[in-house]
């Protein structure tokens, strides 16, 4: 099976100069568990997740850094940076030993150098769940 | 292949009466986006996630209140109670099928009542990776 077959293509994305507390609002209000986050030319830069923003929020120790945080912390600072890609006419079990490698919970898959889509653990669960694996 | 095959047996958990301040230093320390919560006989009574913190974060608009909030929030308030269990002699399929439709990333194992393992996807991505699948 090929990644395009169970890869996303319909993403929500933030941009890169947007506050954790953009995110958050994003985040809960979609329902979604990462964020692609594009810089200004909409290029796909990295990815934020909860797990991101969890992380930033645990080394906050007063109210100030928190604020400093939420309010004035652009995507930049906490996101993970988008280490690793996978390409639409990829075999699925090959991404998922990279998604294994990388730790990662999913892949922005490009091709021709854009983004066309993300490859999360849940797609290759549900790739399971309908034993198309 | 079964459930019991491919779960993680070293489940870190959290109290139903800490706080979530507490399981938030959990969940960045032990790298998960998910706790079993349980009460103080040790049985579990929920699971409590970076996105239900968020969730929370999200209601407080102001920095000053956010770290009060997650000091005096118990983890009992945000959880989701009765989390899906599967058995440890369940289908894989059947349980990333389970995982779909609850649209949860991670399954506890129970076995006579007692949490024995947890199954999350990234399980299930290491059999397909593995082609155990």
């Amino acid at each position: 099976m090929k990644v395009a077959e169970i890869m996303r293509t319909n993403l929500k994305t933030i941009n890169m100069e947007a506050t954790v507390a953009d995110a958050v609002a994003m985040l809960t209000d979609s329902g979604v568990s990462a964020l692609p986050v594009l810089d200004r030319q909409g290029r796909a830069v990295g990815i934020c997740s909860t797990r991101d923003v969890l992380a930033a929020e645990n080394r906050c120790h007063d109210p100030v850094a928190r604020e400093q945080l939420f309010e004035r912390t652009p995507m930049l600072e906490v996101m993970t940076p988008w280490a690793a890609t996978a390409h639409p006419d990829e075999d699925v079990r090959k991404v998922a030993r990279r998604m294994l490698e990388k730790k990662v919970q999913r892949l922005f898959v490009e091709e021709h150098g854009a983004l066309v889509g993300v490859i999360s653990q849940s797609d290759i669960v549900a790739a399971v769940a309908a034993t198309r694996v | 292949m079964r459930v019991a095959d491919i779960m993680q047996t070293r489940v870190e958990t959290i109290g139903a009466d800490d706080r979530v301040a507490d399981a938030v230093a959990t969940l960045a320390d032990q790298h998960v986006s998910g706790l079993p919560v349980v009460d103080h006989r040790g049985h579990m009574v929920g699971v409590i996630s970076s996105t239900d913190v968020l969730q929370l974060l999200s209601e407080s608009a102001d920095s000053e209140r956010r770290g009060e909030i997650l000091e005096a929030t118990l983890v009992r308030e945000i959880m989701t109670a009765k989390p899906v269990t599967v058995d440890p002699d369940a289908d894989v399929h059947d349980a990333a099928r389970q995982m779909l439709y609850g649209e949860i990333h991670r399954l506890f194992v129970e076995y006579d009542g007692s949490l024995v393992g947890v199954l999350s996807q990234s399980d299930i991505v290491g059999a397909v990776a593995g082609a155990k699948l």
